[in-house]
């Protein structure tokens, strides 16, 4: 059943490029560190967390009237506001907007809910051109890649990688160095902020009190995105929202921490929307529900708390070693092995959540304490009951479960184990299995299991002292 | 108090010298100790394939065994006591029956280093421990879930003439995870692969682990890839530092 998913075979490739993991490596473990250090400063880091969880489950236990307020006061400052039910419905306007205005070229800014409505797709296919201004989305732009981390888009490549690319997309002639990589992509883009009549963004956090947004961004395209042009486009997922801005100064404070270890980003911008003497003359916000509805009223209302800050992913075994393009959708690491299934449907993603190995290192950093690897879990369990858990563990796991009922079949089971084990082995281990067990002996050798299991041993000379 | 001892499935079959060593060791702490016959697994392979109807069968036997004891249950395995103080009364949180006796043994359980640090708040200085050579520690993710974070190191750092080496990456997963090891064999053996060359780049001479599921995994990968480990499971490392019975 695996064998045959698209998934797995890309979890194949990725494993066989060393490379990869070892750029993940000392990227992460850096991002990892850099979190740690900065967290200290806190002090009881458990507090915040709990405060942040609490802030978050306060907005979605009212949505409704978060949201409600939020629009009412974002349309008194003149922002025009845009529901959307599905992505196609977001896309849609998106380019109607652009098209009303005779936009052909537009500046956006680093957005992941973009990337889930394939937004850029959408618009070209509208000839509309989409112009990625953060470093790292420019780079991949330019490389036709995907993001393969939600905070760190480009991080599957090296300073080396990124000089060819400029090299071979905008004529780059200068030293394979970040600073001067970086100087001629600002250059770069100065020329089309002058020129982009619109700009977009996401959004990290929507304020109900105030009817105002954020975006926290480290290079100040996320203010010339939404200043410079003059129609600006926010958009965000329904869930993003606080509902004051006491509310939103403990998020800042934890989604610089956890996204990249900073006290707070180094340009965080709060939009209230059009203003007649400087900055856009039209604000429009789209605000979009793409499946987070049945997400809310879901036993997986938790994912929702979600700030896209990444930590999960930085400390996740599995992603240093897949990395996050060959996941079936643009979230990736154990928050995207939630939300995948549930904004694209189980089928389509059953086998993400099983390409993880329980650790809970996930659940331990998330700034938010959402129980991701119960959730997991719980996904498992759900693939399963929908018999999408493939042939052999269907049959297999009723007949553990039997054999975990009976102490005889248990101990009968150990014996016909190290029997038939037993001339397959040398000083030991087991090298060679077929079928299924094959699948562990192909990487890694067996123990032969002991010649007497312990609960037998007891049974012939008791447990008490000195029973060696 | 009376003990009890729940061998737990992989180290009944394949590494008895840890529960052994537990055994040996709480005599050797006056404790005494029973080992209730007829133990098979937790469930936590149903359970963490996703098939919870499955492991609730498997936690029943446990329940049911158990439950007729009295004392504190000590487990060789983070991830199997996990299984039964944090699993156990998530997965009968519908049958209100099961699911009290499933809190009381949720309240019952206890890993073993957690055991001796929490409960019995052991000094193993008391007990004469010396060991001379170096060791290294691998960090069982399931600890997580039991909140246990750095009693084991503590306890190894109590033994008298050991050198401890901290393991890079101590508390990352080694790639066993269950079903994911065999669902997903390749990245599994990468995962492993880095906490094998973390081992051998600490330089110490023994691993000490403190899941039969991590020994399985790490020195599976080890032993197929020609780097052999010198391992042994936590309880016998305490075992051997506090030498023969001295009651």
């Amino acid at each position: 059943m695996l064998k045959t998913d698209k998934f797995y075979h890309s979890t194949v490739s990725s494993c066989d490029d060393d490379s990869l993991s070892l750029k993940l490596f000392s990227a992460l473990d850096r991002q990892c560190q850099k979190r740690e250090d900065i967290c200290q400063e806190l002090g009881d880091i458990e507090h915040f967390r709990e405060l942040a969880k609490a802030i978050r489950n306060n907005a979605l236990s009212k949505l409704d009237s978060c949201l409600s307020q939020f629009t009412a006061k974002a349309q008194e400052n003149g922002v025009n506001i845009h529901w959307a039910q599905t992505s196609q419905q977001a896309c849609k306007i998106t380019a109607k907007i652009a098209q009303d205005n005779n936009v052909t070229e537009i500046v956006k800014s680093k957005s992941m809910i973009t990337e889930e409505i394939g937004l850029n797709q959408f618009l070209k296919d509208q000839a509309i051109e989409v112009i990625e201004t953060d470093l790292g989305e420019f780079i991949i732009q330019l490389a036709d890649h995907k993001p393969s981390h939600i905070v760190l888009p480009a991080i599957h490549l090296s300073t080396d990688d990124v000089t060819k690319i400029f090299q071979d997309k905008i004529g780059y002639d200068g030293p394979p160095d970040p600073e001067s990589l970086t100087k001629a992509a600002r250059k770069y883009l100065r020329d089309k902020f002058k020129s982009a009549k619109m700009g977009i963004s996401g959004v990290n956090f929507a304020v109900a009190e105030q009817g105002l947004w954020t975006i926290c961004t480290n290079e100040g395209n996320g203010r010339y995105v939404s200043n410079k042009p003059d129609i600006y486009l926010g958009i965000m997922g329904m869930e993003r929202i606080v509902e004051d801005i006491d509310h939103l100064s403990v998020l800042l404070k934890m989604l610089g921490r956890f996204a990249t270890g900073q006290r707070i980003t180094q340009y965080t911008n709060l939009t209230h929307g059009p203003c007649a003497k400087d900055g856009p003359s039209q604000v429009h916000l789209i605000i979009l529900d793409n499946g987070r509805s049945d997400i809310l009223a879901s036993k997986y209302r938790d994912i929702l708390r979600c700030i896209r800050c990444g930590a999960c992913l930085n400390v996740c075994p599995v992603f240093r070693n897949i990395g996050g393009h060959i996941f079936p959708g643009c979230y990736s690491g154990p928050m995207g092995s939630v939300l995948l299934p549930l904004l694209l449907g189980m089928e389509k993603a059953k086998n993400v959540p099983k390409a993880c190995t329980l650790c809970g290192k996930c659940t331990e950093v998330c700034p938010v304490k959402i129980p991701l690897d119960e959730m997991i879990l719980e996904l498992r369990n759900d693939a399963s009951q929908a018999k999408m858990g493939g042939i052999i563990e269907k049959l297999s796991m009723p007949i553990g479960a039997k054999v975990m009922q009976s102490p005889f079949l248990f101990s009968t089971a150990q014996k016909l184990m190290r029997l038939g084990l037993k001339p397959l082995s040398k000083s030991g281990w087991v090298k060679w299995l077929p079928s299924i067990p094959g699948r562990w002996t192909k990487v890694k050798d067996l123990p032969l299991p002991a010649k007497h299991s312990y609960q037998s041993e007891i049974k012939r000379k008791g447990s008490g002292p000195k029973d060696e | 108090m009376d003990t009890n001892v729940f061998v737990t499935c992989l180290a009944d079959t394949f590494y008895p010298q840890a529960a052994r060593s537990v055994t040996n060791l709480l005599h050797k702490m006056k404790i005494k100790v029973s080992c209730p016959p007829g133990q098979t697994c937790c469930g936590q392979p149903m359970y963490n394939a996703g098939y919870f109807k499955d492991a609730r069968k498997a936690a029943q036997s446990f329940i049911d065994l158990f439950g007729n004891t009295e004392g504190p249950i000590i487990c060789p395995s983070a991830s199997c006591a996990a299984m039964v103080k944090v699993h156990y009364p998530k997965l009968f949180k519908d049958d209100p029956v099961m699911a009290k006796k499933a809190d009381v043994l949720s309240g019952r359980i206890y890993e073993f280093t957690e055991y001796l640090v929490k409960y019995a708040k052991i000094n193993l200085a008391d007990l004469n421990a010396e060991f001379n050579d170096s060791v290294t520690f691998h960090q069982s993710c399931h600890f997580r879930h039991l909140g246990v974070t750095d009693e084991p190191m503590n306890l190894i750092k109590q033994i008298k003439n050991i050198n401890y080496i901290p393991l890079q990456r101590m508390d990352q997963c080694c790639g066993f995870g269950g079903t994911f090891s065999v669902n997903y064999p390749h990245i599994s053996k990468k995962v492993v692969a880095d906490k094998v060359k973390c081992i051998h780049e600490s330089g110490a001479s023994w691993l000490i682990y403190a899941d039969a599921g991590c020994a399985m995994n790490i020195l599976g990968y080890a032993n197929k890839t020609d780097q052999p480990i010198k391992a042994m499971h936590i309880a016998e490392l305490i075992d051997k530092a506090t030498g023969d019975l001295s009651c």
